[in-house]
């Protein structure tokens, strides 16, 4: 995937912004995290029955203004009501099994974005297998309408030679930790 | 002790002494859950049984383990509502509006489908004259197979050497699995911070010396707290010699260490008005259901006892109830945190 | 206070700078104090005096924890710790919370129009000082008015400031009505009460017409703990309260129907021989003669033609008449009759027909009150009544009363039937015996370093000459008289110095009045207490004939007053609440007494239903912001320190300085309106520059240390505590136990010895010393022959259907203390209002509710003929059919427009208490006096659509 480079001066964080206008976005087939690579006995048995990861698909857009990355996120969102799971996003980076969003072996790097709670810098080693990194660099902006969410994450431009994964939640459907649908293929960024 | 140097702390309710008044609660809140998001959240509360108690219909919502295939069972998240309360008031309007008694003293929340900590207080079941309730605390029951320990996909539970369940706030991400997997349902969602909570056991006063708050300020002298394990100390002889002190919901698979006396109650009432010495008013059945058949062997056991001491006999079980100083319900814990002073 | 800087163990940093190690240090840190001082809650919360640990960190009050701090008393016995309750729990919560007010406000639109403007104590006072003024000059201080409070840290100041210009005070126990009129007519004193850990010696706990489970939450262990111990705690109530949970037998019995349970009792235990035959013929006026011919007792001046009225006769078998001994109820192994028919000759030479007080109960009981009588009017099985009258009889039983069968209209005759009960069974003045109301008194340092000329210990002595000199003379005229009489007969006599002019001490005194006579003369009741069908209809005469009889007999000399001529004219509320506790509330008392006020001023710590309709608000410190006792009480023994934890917030000032600063503010203002002086009613001259000094005793009631110091040194002095008491030592142990009683009438009620390794038991003196009651008969007297207790047939206890106050309507509401508070405070508690459903409501039955439509949580009207009120209805299955249970302490503007329960209540007096001029039937301040009843009013509701 093409890493858009932008003026210094733009506002690429707003996902609404005209700066994301030229920058061309891809549609990215999402899967659900395996069940079996699910981390607890409890959550595999509370979900065995229950479909989760149920966004199929997201619009996946990058751009650099040369000190962050930004990566646009757009996918359908689910009206039913849910007063207790919201729904959230998340930009995936490093080099390791992205199915199972990590692995103990091989952390990857999750740029994570809850509707209400704002962005987590989080270190990924399996699904919902997270640890706090520091928060400061990464951050988010999302926002809803038309039936769809729209959410830039941005983080440390180092980040834009590597590949990218995505991963959605649908809260509506009470997806959190590893219950996700997460993009099939790594996107190399170049 | 175990083998590998673990004890664990455990809980003992009276029933019979508990007497509803929510200081125990009131202790826990003042000292613990006061800061951002914490307003609804009791991780001691005190219900009304027969009722739907905190959360609403926390008894239905499943969670804990599955015994005859070992593995956790599903079970519900308690919702916001099904908490309830954590209201905000409007004070302000009431006493300086201007409003000359149209608007008065009341929760800032819808009233239809309104619940709270103990919405249900003093309701109970039976019909008048026979209706009957009794008042039971429930607090974290640190299991000895904590099934939220298992549901956690951050490994933010932790059991420690002392048999305490606390949860690094740090490594909680919200994820709530623990909430769905607790049969107790005795977890809290902090919606501002986005950790959930639940009783820490008092570790920093146990630490010190000092009893959990719900103990040391039960003023029922209704609560032992003590090490499970500790031969003779009430504790023990009360859950292990004497078996009068029951787990809830033993059924759950978790291995509770809050252990419950079971509640004795008044003869029922025949239709004349005479009374039925054979009946209590609190159906067996539903103590079954609470604490297992075991119930009418701790209920016999403790009515015996009680019968021998009203025909002048001796009983240490009773002797061991009645604590005739208050330190001996406090179990190792008997620092007086006022005591505590400086070292430096 | 204790300072900290650390915790042992908690972690080995010093740095100033703490650096983040995780959220165990987190938790860990907010178990942290710098200092911790004593505290409790010295407000009307009786018992009370739970001694709790408040942790302060950065000036503030952060959380309290009680200390857990008394020793064990009497071996076997448990002890008391650790006392408190869940609202002493979270005082520290309403210390900063959304209630308090901070700063002074003067009303800016109408009364009770809630808008407020913030002014300066200057102009506060100012104002308030020019208004008072007003009232001096234009009517004279007792235009001015306070309605009290129990509150140990106001009623001093408040009675001091009241004192120091002349002002009118209310008798506070005649409004709040917490005086147990039965066990005062039948003891001659209403404040027998046990220690609590005395509860743990009884073998048959009776609760009836008490919730403890509610509002014992302190001492209720030790009824549970009695149970383990061997005893059965059987629960009397209407509904299937909250204290049946811990008892053996429920009876549930007919609201407002004790006394006929109670006298089937008594019947059960003559019929069957199990009665404590020493005893009554000792301690009761069962052995007394009354002449069959006009039902009077037989007494000295009729057989002797002169002599003393009130000394009567026993009968000797075999010998004839005994004179009853005045000065011990020891019969001294001579026998009495309790039955037969004997004729006396009379000074007058008419021959007359007497019997004993027994023979008369006897007969009484045989023809109504058989336990299959008594079944139709309790609905009570008459085994239960068997059952439980073998029980009491064999064992040593206690009657767990609260204040609840005192607020019945007939509550005197509930009361007098469970005090016979006691009779009939040998049941007091021995351990886990006896029945309860309050009682305050011991600390008397309190009460002496305010009344005496100076600080020190010389001045402390000259007023304990003077009390000893005056008990002494009083003894004197009357050589059977104990110390406890001769101070009761004190007290009667302060009342009737009242009328004379002139206070006991001989300086100024403020001047104090029974509410009973406001309400009638300047709130509207005369109205309401002369409808007949709300009152006891089976007397002769309508009310106006009972009190303007009881008037002109000087009964009320002195205390017949505000006269409808002298409306008050300024009120001051410090403690009271008088919109919220008043039977009746705004309804009766916003068109009648409101109207008259030229000013009210609340002073409080928090937004009241009072103050909503107030003109000035005067911030108070808040408990912990100033140094008090907890009200001393026999109930625990122990004198309980609360210590200043935390200065006043935002502008709030302790009362003692506020009223100094009040009394400046007059003394100013007097001085630029060129007034000099006044005369009140007694004739004594006081001048406006002289108020603030005397006030403070120069300066020296200002510092709350001294005085508290003085207080407890003086208490010391006189014997109630121990040599060597002070306020160092209080600071060190927080409570200290009394090892005497003083010389406070209710104190000396206990009528027993005090004694450092055992529980507290009353009338161990009647019944191990035999000291004479305070009676009329100087025995507990089951007889009362005054003529008003004759025309309505109570001179035997006897049941009386309860009126139907507020009208005919199918339902009852009774009421109690709930469990979420004391009175109102505490029910704008954040942490309070989440134990419960944080709004007001009432208890009903699920059958009364499906026929009304109402669902559990729907918004209901309560409604008689006086008023109604709108609540959300609790559907609950203990209540019993035809009940509304209105716990009360809800304050009205958490009520739809501001109206709570007692809008609804018609604030009945019964006519009896108005009776006087008979031996103890006379006033006596805090007790003789008629009070307000609001139990089981008539009433409906219906749902609010």
């Amino acid at each position: 995937m093409k890493v858009a480079t932008v003026n210094a001066g733009a506002d690429l964080a707003d996902p609404a912004s005209q700066a994301w206008n030229g920058v061309t976005a891809e549609a990215v087939a999402l899967a659900p995290v395996p069940l079996a690579a699910q981390p607890t006995e409890y959550i595999r048995e509370a979900w065995a029955n229950r479909a989760y990861g149920k966004t199929a698909e997201a619009r996946v857009a990058a751009a650099t203004d040369g000190k962050k990355l930004y990566v646009r996120v757009e996918w359908a969102d689910d009206p039913a009501p849910n007063a207790e799971f919201q729904d959230a996003v998340g930009a995936v980076l490093g080099d390791g099994p992205l199915d199972t969003l990590g692995s103990a072996a091989s952390p990857l790097a999750l740029w994570y974005w809850e509707n209400g709670r704002g962005a987590l810098n989080l270190v990924s080693k399996g699904p919902g297998v997270v640890t706090k990194a520091d928060a400061s660099a990464v951050s988010g902006t999302g926002a809803s309408g038309g039936g769809k969410w729209a959410v830039v994450i941005s983080g440390p431009a180092s980040a834009s030679k590597g590949k990218l994964g995505v991963a959605v939640w649908n809260g509506s459907n009470e997806e959190r930790a590893g219950l996700a649908a997460v993009s099939r293929n790594w996107l190399p960024l170049e | 002790m175990t083998a590998n140097g673990t004890r664990q702390i455990a809980w003992v309710y009276d029933l019979n002494k508990c007497i509803g008044c929510q200081t125990c609660s009131v202790a826990c809140k003042v000292l613990w859950t006061r800061d951002e998001g914490e307003k609804h959240e009791w991780w001691c509360s005190v219900n009304t049984m027969p009722g739907l108690g905190t959360p609403k219909g926390w008894e239905e919502m499943g969670g804990g383990i599955d015994p005859k295939t070992g593995k956790a069972r599903p079970g519900h998240q308690p919702t916001r509502g099904e908490f309830g309360g954590g209201f905000d008031y409007n004070y302000y309007e009431v006493f300086y509006g201007g409003t000359a008694g149209k608007a008065h003293l009341e929760p800032q929340a819808p009233r239809e489908g309104r619940w709270a900590m103990n919405w249900d207080e003093d309701q109970g079941a039976g019909e008048w004259p026979n209706s009957y309730f009794f008042y039971m605390p429930r607090i974290c029951n640190h299991c000895t197979n904590p099934v939220c320990l298992e549901a956690c996909p951050t490994g933010a539970l932790a059991k420690r050497d002392d048999g305490l369940v606390l949860r690094d706030e740090d490594v909680c991400m919200g994820d709530r699995f623990c909430m769905e997997a607790c049969p107790y349902k005795k977890i809290y969602f902090n919606y501002e911070r986005h950790v959930a909570q639940h009783c820490i056991g008092c570790f920093p006063r146990v630490e010190a010396g000092v009893a959990p708050a719900c103990v040391r300020q039960c003023p029922g002298r209704a609560v032992f707290v003590g090490f499970l394990d500790e031969e003779g100390t009430p504790v023990n002889n009360l859950v292990k010699k004497w078996k009068i002190a029951l787990p809830l919901h033993a059924e759950a698979g978790t291995g509770p260490n809050v252990f419950y006396v079971p509640p004795l109650s008044p003869h029922r009432l025949n239709d004349d008005f005479s009374i039925d010495y054979q009946t209590p008013r609190i159906p067996p059945e539903y103590l079954e259901s609470l604490f297992g058949p075991e119930v009418h062997t701790a209920l016999a056991t403790l009515s015996s006892e009680m019968e021998k001491v009203r025909g002048g006999g001796s009983s240490e079980m009773l002797k061991t109830l009645i604590a005739y100083k208050w330190q001996e319900l406090l179990g190792p814990f008997t620092v007086d945190p006022a005591d505590i002073v400086p070292t430096v | 206070m204790r300072q900290r800087q650390n915790i042992a163990r908690m972690t080995s940093q010093t740095s100033t700078v703490p650096a983040y190690t995780g959220w165990q240090d987190l938790y860990r840190k907010k178990w942290d104090w710098d200092a911790v001082f004593w505290g409790t809650h010295c407000v009307d919360c009786y018992p009370g005096n739970c001694p709790m640990r408040v942790y302060v960190k950065d000036g503030i009050v952060w959380r309290e924890e009680q200390s857990g701090s008394f020793d064990t008393i009497e071996p076997g016995v448990p002890d008391f710790n650790p006392m408190g309750c869940q609202k002493g729990a979270s005082w520290s919560q309403s210390l900063y919370g959304p209630d308090r007010v901070m700063y002074p406000l003067k009303r800016a639109g109408e009364r009770g129009e809630g808008k407020w403007t913030r002014i300066s104590w200057d102009q506060a006072l100012g104002e308030i000082a020019d208004s008072m003024i007003d009232a001096i000059e234009e009517q004279g201080p007792h235009a001015i008015v306070h309605e009290g409070t129990p509150e140990m840290a106001t009623v001093a100041p408040t009675g001091r400031f009241f004192s120091t210009f002349g002002g009118l005070g209310l008798d506070l126990n005649g409004s709040i009505n917490d005086f147990s009129i039965g066990l005062y007519e039948t003891f001659g004193k209403f404040s027998p009460v046990s220690s609590a850990d005395d509860w743990f010696h009884s073998e048959v706990v009776l609760i009836w017409h008490m919730n403890p489970i509610y509002t014992r939450i302190p001492f209720y262990h030790f009824i549970a703990e009695a149970r383990y111990n061997g005893a059965e705690v059987i629960n009397i109530s209407p509904d299937i309260n909250p204290s049946h949970t811990h008892a053996d037998i429920q009876v549930p019995i007919k609201g407002a129907t004790d006394q006929a349970f109670g006298l089937a009792m008594v019947q059960v235990m003559f019929e069957e021989n199990i009665a404590d035959w020493k005893f009554l013929k000792e301690q009761t006026d069962f052995g007394y003669l009354v002449r069959t011919d006009n039902q009077r007792y037989l007494r000295q001046t009729d057989v002797e033609g002169q002599g003393r009225e009130d000394q009567m006769y026993q009968w000797v078998p075999g010998q004839g008449l005994k004179l009853a001994d005045r000065g011990s109820v020891f019969l001294k192994g001579v026998d009495i009759a309790l039955e037969g028919v004997f004729d006396v000759k009379l000074a007058d030479g008419a021959t007359v027909q007497v019997t004993p007080v027994y023979s008369l109960l006897k007969k009484k009981l045989d023809s109504e009150y058989t336990p299959e009588k008594q079944q139709a009017i309790t609905g009570v099985n008459p085994d239960v009544v068997r059952t439980v009258a073998r029980k009491v009889a064999a064992k040593r039983t206690n009657i767990m009363l609260g204040y609840n069968a005192c607020k019945f209209y007939h509550g005197d005759l509930i009361e007098r039937v469970q005090c016979l009960v006691l009779a009939a069974s040998g049941n007091w003045g021995k351990k886990g015996t006896g029945i309860r109301c309050w009682a305050a008194g011991m600390h008397d340092g309190l009460f002496i370093s305010s009344n005496k000329p100076g600080p020190g210990a010389a001045n402390t002595e000259i007023v304990l000459a003077g009390r000893d000199a005056a008990v002494a003379a009083m003894k004197a005229t009357d050589p059977t008289m104990t110390t406890e009489i001769a101070v009761r007969e004190l007290g009667m006599l302060a009342s009737r110095m009242e009328a004379s002019g002139g206070g006991p001490g001989g300086g100024p005194t403020g001047s104090s009045t029974v509410p009973a006579m406001m309400w009638y003369y300047q709130g509207g009741y005369r109205d309401r207490w002369n409808k007949k069908e709300w009152g006891d209809e089976s007397l002769p005469r309508k009310f106006d004939d009972y009190f303007n009889e009881a008037v002109e007999k000087g009964w009320w000399l002195g205390m017949d007053k505000p006269r409808p001529e002298e409306p008050p004219r300024v009120l001051i509320e410090c403690g009271g609440n008088m919109l919220r506790r008043t039977r009746g509330g705004k309804t009766a008392l916003l068109p009648t007494l409101w109207q008259k006020l030229k000013t009210i001023v609340t002073i409080d710590f928090r937004m009241s239903q009072t103050a909503l309709y107030a003109d000035y608000f005067l911030p108070a410190a808040q408990h912990y912001e100033k140094v008090s006792f907890h009200i001393p009480t026999p109930h625990v023994m122990n004198l309980t320190f609360s210590d200043k934890a935390a200065n006043p917030a935002g502008e709030a000032k302790n009362e003692w300085s506020l009223y100094a600063a009040l009394l400046t503010a007059m003394a100013e203002r007097a001085k630029a309106r060129g007034l000099t002086e006044y005369t009140d009613r007694k004739g004594y001259t006081r001048r406006y520059a002289d108020l603030p000094a005397y006030y403070s005793m120069n300066g020296y009631l200002l510092d709350e240390d001294k005085m508290a110091d003085e207080a407890i040194r003086d208490s010391a002095l006189a014997g109630t505590l121990p040599m060597g008491t002070n306020l160092d030592t209080l600071r060190e142990k927080g409570h200290v136990r009394f090892i005497d009683w003083g010389l406070t009438p209710m104190a000396l009620a206990q009528a027993s010895p005090i004694a450092a390794n055992e529980t507290h038991v009353p009338f161990r003196d009647h019944t191990e010393s035999g000291h004479p009651f305070p009676t009329y008969a100087r025995r507990a007297q089951f007889y009362i022959d005054h003529p008003w207790f004759l025309e309505a047939g109570e001179q035997l206890p006897t049941w009386k259907p309860n009126p139907k106050m507020g009208g005919d309507l199918p339902l009852g509401m009774t009421s109690g203390h709930n469990r979420w508070s004391i009175h109102t405070m505490n029910q704008g508690n954040w942490v309070i209002l989440g134990t419960h459903r944080g709004e007001a409501e009432v208890s009903v039955n699920p059958d009364d509710a499906a026929a009304r439509g109402v669902s559990d949580g729907d918004l209901i009207r309560v409604y008689n003929d006086v008023s109604s009120f709108k609540v959300h209805a609790r559907v609950a299955p203990n209540v019993r059919p035809g009940q509304v249970v209105s716990y009360n302490g809800w304050a009205g503007f958490q009520y739809p427009d501001w109206s709570g329960a007692n809008e609804i209540e018609p604030g009945m007096v019964k006519w009896i208490g108005f009776a006087g001029g008979y031996g103890h039937l006379r006033h006596l301040g805090t007790e003789w006096q008629p009070v307000p009843s609001d139990r089981w009013v008539s009433c409906d509701f219906e749902k609010v659509n």
